[in-house]
């Protein structure tokens, strides 16, 4: 790729293609089917899911399972701009979900926002993909997601933080799918969503082959979290 | 003897079956070719008289009207947050799809489809207006601009048609000239100059919308299809909105409905909408 990255250092360090550490802890609240809690540096969430359930009135549908998707803000109630990403993360969710399995079911999927530092929309979905999983929901694939930030003189940035989002004349959430390590992800472009409007079509699309080497680091962290919690799952059920 | 069901029954048995067989041949169940618009009608001019800009667009069967009625407002009543942004601060955008124009919808909580719309609308205007533009007296008074927009019928492609209209109300807006009195604590109509429309970046760089309806035959084939009716909408597996202008430096794409995408279809796209954006941008300059 012959994007030529800024020399001059983030307010954290990183180049302007790194994102940003990820810690998560999977079955972080008791009650739920399936939870999870992830940082993606200060950006905190918890995700949760309750599925399949019993589906009812119009969430009742004959062919397929309802995704319902709900996030909660640090305070206050959702507002138009959280309703509208509400239907951004059910499109995600509806594609990758195996709705066909279960047909009049309802899975529904909260996401509270405890801190934001930036890419918000990237870190909800990657919650709410390991949530899914921490439940055993069955997936199409595993969805990924990653934030860019368009700067005037930068290019890009990946994995913005609040402030950088806040400079950056344009931001795009750009969501991909994986099937295993061979998969070819440019394939699979799950979710794309854009504020502001970016000045080049070369920057565009040199953006998304960026954003999607990020995604394939977010699917290992993935894999590797749930390779984990099933190992330490045998570990309990041995005598 | 053999019968065989009419196509209005297989729409409903089987409609994406249906159009498939239609668009493999090139063309639309109505007749249209993929890429072929329905008629598109701008009207504008004073609709409404309690506004001082206004306009009504129509692509096909959907309708669009909106109306901007300015205020003045003090200087301690505009925002000054760390960001200052243009909607907000100078302006305020309410789209409405209210029951009449559609069966599905209902009165009362604003549709997801009105706010997908009024969102696009926001991130237009911050586009292509300019915020010194509604300075009035530097520190005191400013305008501030009430864009409501109204869907009086709705057959597809809403945001297109809404943005033709707030273009429309946007050219036809004129201001009148203040100037403050004696003391300065108000403002007064000076009747002997013309009203002035509002100063706005040029029309060739502002942004168009053509959402691009994608039909996917098991990953094999696709086929891309423009001005989508609503019955389209919900055959189709996915919805591109390209955004572009006629210099193609303010490029936006996004993805709406459940389909997966590739970038090869994005790039594919992208040269598809080119000759449109440029059509409707000059018939905006010369209507």
């Amino acid at each position: 790729m012959s994007y030529e990255h800024s020399s001059s250092g983030r307010r954290d360090g990183r180049k302007s293609y790194e994102i940003r550490g990820f810690r998560c802890e999977l079955g972080y609240l008791e009650r739920a089917d399936g939870s999870c809690k992830l940082e993606q540096g200060k950006t905190q969430v918890v995700a949760a899911v309750y599925g399949h359930l019993e589906a009812r009135g119009r969430t009742e549908l004959p062919d397929r399972t309802f995704i319902e998707v709900s996030i909660r803000p640090c305070q206050g109630y959702t507002s138009d701009y959280l309703r509208l990403r509400e239907r951004e993360l059910e499109e995600v969710f509806i594609a990758t979900v195996a709705t066909e399995l279960q047909p009049r079911s309802c899975v529904a999927i909260i996401l509270q926002i405890v801190e934001n530092d930036g890419s918000l929309m990237s870190a909800m979905i990657n919650a709410g993909m390991l949530a899914l999983l921490s439940a055993g929901i069955p997936c199409h694939w595993i969805a990924t997601s990653c934030t860019v930030s368009y700067r005037r003189t930068e290019g890009f940035l990946l994995d913005p933080i609040l402030v950088e989002e806040a400079e950056g004349y344009a931001t795009a959430v750009t969501s991909y799918s994986f099937q295993g390590q061979e998969s070819d992800p440019s394939q699979n472009l799950i979710g794309l969503s854009f504020r502001g409007f970016v000045c080049s079509q070369d920057i565009y699309f040199q953006s998304l082959a960026y954003s999607r080497e990020a995604c394939k680091k977010v699917f290992e962290f993935i894999r590797l979290v749930v390779e984990k919690s099933q190992a330490l799952d045998c570990g309990y059920a041995e005598p | 003897m053999q019968h065989s069901l009419g196509w209005d029954i297989w729409n409903i048995l089987q409609p994406k079956e249906l159009y498939k067989g239609f668009l493999q041949r090139g063309i639309r169940p109505n007749g249209r070719k993929l890429s072929e618009y329905r008629k598109i009608h701008l009207r504008k001019g004073p609709l409404v008289t309690t506004v001082d800009g206004s306009a009504s667009a129509s692509i096909g069967q959907t309708v669009a009207l909106v109306g901007i009625q300015p205020k003045v407002v003090e200087w301690k009543e505009i925002n000054k947050g760390p960001v200052k942004s243009i909607v907000g601060n100078f302006c305020s955008v309410q789209v409405e799809f209210p029951a009449i124009c559609h069966r599905d919808m209902r009165s009362g909580r604003t549709s997801e489809e009105a706010l997908l719309v009024k969102e696009s609308l926001e991130n237009v205007l911050e586009e292509i207006l300019v915020g010194d533009a509604f300075c009035i007296v530097a520190d005191k008074f400013y305008w501030y601009l009430q864009i409501t927009a109204y869907c009086i019928s709705f057959d597809g492609n809403a945001m297109e048609t809404f943005l033709l209209a707030l273009y429309g109300a946007l050219l036809d807006l004129k201001l009148p000239v203040l100037h403050p009195n004696s003391s300065g604590d108000r403002l007064v109509i000076d009747q002997s100059q013309p009203k002035v429309a509002l100063l706005m970046k040029k029309v060739e760089d502002w942004p168009w919308v053509i959402p691009v309806g994608i039909f996917s035959d098991s990953g094999s084939e696709h086929y891309f299809v423009l001005d989508l009716s609503e019955e389209e909408e919900n055959n189709v597996s996915c919805i591109v909105c390209v955004w572009n202008n006629q210099a193609g430096n303010k490029v936006a794409l996004s993805k709406l409905k459940f389909g997966s995408l590739s970038e090869r279809i994005l790039q594919q796209v992208l040269p598809l909408v080119k000759a449109h954006t440029e059509e409707m941008i000059a018939r905006l300059q010369h209507d």
